[in-house]
């Protein structure tokens, strides 16, 4: 056992294990392989798979995250800490992530894009009012576990 | 003028330890600074159990996604030939390569969360090795939200790029894998050994009261990864049909109760479809050539066939089909046992308008030219006067509006 795995709990950040082994070498030539087999792929099909194009969808999906909604998502937790009292604090913060990832996957069956006027199979809904059904109810289920959780914590505390 | 000073680098020594000394006493501030991110939940045990939950869905995603590839472009080698059997096979693999996708994204959203302060790990690497590995980290992260976008996107038929989905989504998809594979094999380690460490471990400061704790971060995983299957998964499976409030499908909505992807008037068939004068050919390696009306091809022997249809995108629905077996008219028309055939749509345009049927899938009972879905004729829009219908296929081969069989040997 090494010395780092004997070291005592620290947050993912000081912790990262440099890569070694049979493991690393083995991934490293069997997934750069794999890699350049779908680089090439791509290369090959220019025409139709744009690589001008693709990168800006590529390179513009890490930014996405790692500059806005990450920061987003970070800042919110941090507001939620602020005006947000400790007893319900946990559950909101659960109930707001889920919501948030329900109204996410959400965005192109509102956006309805793809709707048809002589196709009325697809997108079939009214998706406003559905995703706001859906995440009333999915924060009323939330606050209801918080709520019972917080009033049950009063009761042992205070007994 | 000024000497240039020398690198001090001496000959062996890693570059990236080198520097990495250098920047050390250099760092920056803001999200650099140490404690930067104070949340207990930033943490290897989470990473290390949402990683690996992310990793066999894409794995998952993947498999699925090379056999929905090889139905559409089958390769000549017996053993990778889609089978007609089991005739709900590819609606498995379709429905699951699309519900894997999408509970990914909730998935991947946590995963990262975890791990973002790593993003600012200073100095950004300490050697050569830690450099490698985490120049694969930025296309890791890149493809995989682009694979989860551009799939979720194309569920809806939303095309806001220009590239083609289809072709570009299955290179990225390698490339994807590819860059997983070089992740895995660096964190396999740390990773066999952060999943043997119990999420709260004995004498270990316990989260402060009312904070979320870890256990608690991966059930609100597991609840969003639950809601957006639950309000999305009907659209293929059909007992939670009620519950697909947000699926971009239905599975009984549509003309005769039936979705449809391409209408008659966007493959610009709605006159042609219609013309009286219409006949269907057997034609090609063939000793009798067939031309037959519908009320000639009505007249012939029907058969019945309870098939689904399957969208690559991901919504299938199961319909009763009545009409000639394809075996039969090849039959009629004296084309070799061994023969494959072509069957070619009137539409004029779109990649579509034809599919190819293997021998197998030729001479088997359940694939039929339908004239009739759940006893009524073809609507225009499944393809009037005839369509195709066979087992284990994807809703695209299943040409609409079918004016030709063309048997090739």
């Amino acid at each position: 056992m090494s010395a780092r795995e004997l070291a005592p709990e620290s947050s993912a950040a000081d912790s990262e294990e440099a890569p070694s082994g049979a493991p690393w070498r083995i991934g490293l030539i069997v997934g750069a392989t794999i890699f350049a087999i779908g680089l090439v792929g791509l290369a090959q099909n220019a025409r139709q798979t744009r690589p001008g194009n693709w990168l800006e969808y590529v390179a513009g999906a890490l930014i996405a995250h790692d500059a806005l909604l990450a920061p987003a998502v970070l800042a919110g937790g941090f507001l939620l800490t602020r005006l947000v009292p400790a007893a319900i604090r946990s559950g909101l913060q659960a109930t707001l992530a889920v919501c948030s990832a329900v109204a996410l996957i959400s965005v192109p069956v509102l956006k309805a894009a793809g709707r048809q006027p002589d196709n009325p199979s697809l997108l079939p809904h009214d998706y406003g009012t559905n995703l706001a059904i859906v995440l009333a109810l999915v924060f009323a289920a939330g606050m209801l576990l918080t709520l019972g959780r917080a009033a049950r914590a009063r009761r042992t505390s205070g007994s | 003028m000024a000497r240039r000073p020398r690198l001090p680098l001496k000959p062996g020594q890693d570059p990236v330890a080198f520097v990495a000394k250098r920047l050390e006493h250099r760092r920056p501030g803001g999200p650099f600074r140490e404690g930067a991110f104070s949340s207990r939940l930033h943490d290897e045990r989470l990473a290390a159990r949402l990683g690996l939950a992310l990793g066999i869905a894409f794995l998952t995603c993947f498999a699925t996604g090379l056999v929905s590839h090889f139905a559409q472009h089958p390769l000549d080698v017996g053993f990778l030939s889609t089978p007609a059997a089991p005739s709900w096979l590819y609606r498995i693999t379709q429905g699951v390569h699309v519900a894997t996708g999408m509970a990914s994204i909730p998935l991947l959203l946590f995963k990262l969360w975890t791990v973002y302060p790593l993003l600012f790990t200073w100095p950004p690497a300490r050697d050569v090795k830690q450099a490698t590995e985490r120049a694969f980290v930025a296309p890791l992260v890149a493809l995989s939200i682009f694979q989860l976008f551009s799939g979720l996107a194309n569920t809806t038929r939303w095309y806001p790029w220009e590239f083609n989905f289809t072709v570009t989504h299955f290179w990225s998809g390698w490339m994807l894998i590819g860059v997983l594979f070089v992740h895995v094999g660096a964190k396999w380690h740390q990773t066999r050994r952060t999943l043997r460490t119990p999420l709260q471990q004995t004498g270990e400061p316990a989260a402060p009261e009312h904070a979320l704790t870890r256990r608690g971060l991966l059930w609100t995983a597991a609840a969003a990864v639950g809601a957006v299957t639950i309000t999305t998964v009907g659209q293929t499976f059909r007992p939670a049909k009620n519950l697909a409030a947000l699926a971009p499908r239905v599975p009984d909505v549509g003309p005769q109760g039936v979705p449809i992807n391409r209408t008659a008037g966007g493959a610009g068939v709605l006159k042609s479809a219609r013309d009286a004068a219409w006949r269907l050919r057997i034609e090609g390696a063939v000793p009798r050539p067939l031309e037959l009306s519908l009320d000639e091809l009505r007249a012939l022997p029907q058969h019945e066939a309870e098939l689904p249809i399957t969208c690559v995108e991901g919504w299938s629905a199961r319909a009763h089909w009545r009409g000639v077996r394809v075996r039969d008219l090849l039959e009629r028309a004296g084309a070799p046992a061994g023969a494959e055939v072509v069957v070619r749509s009137m539409q004029t345009r779109g990649s579509y308008r034809s599919s190819e049927l293997n021998t197998i899938v030729a001479r088997h009972d359940d694939t039929l030219l339908a004239l009739e879905i759940n006893g009524e004729t073809l609507h225009i829009d499944h393809g009037f006067p005839c369509r195709l219908i066979a087992p284990n296929r994807p809703g695209v081969l299943l040409t609409k509006w079918v004016t030709a069989l063309e048997v090739r040997t």
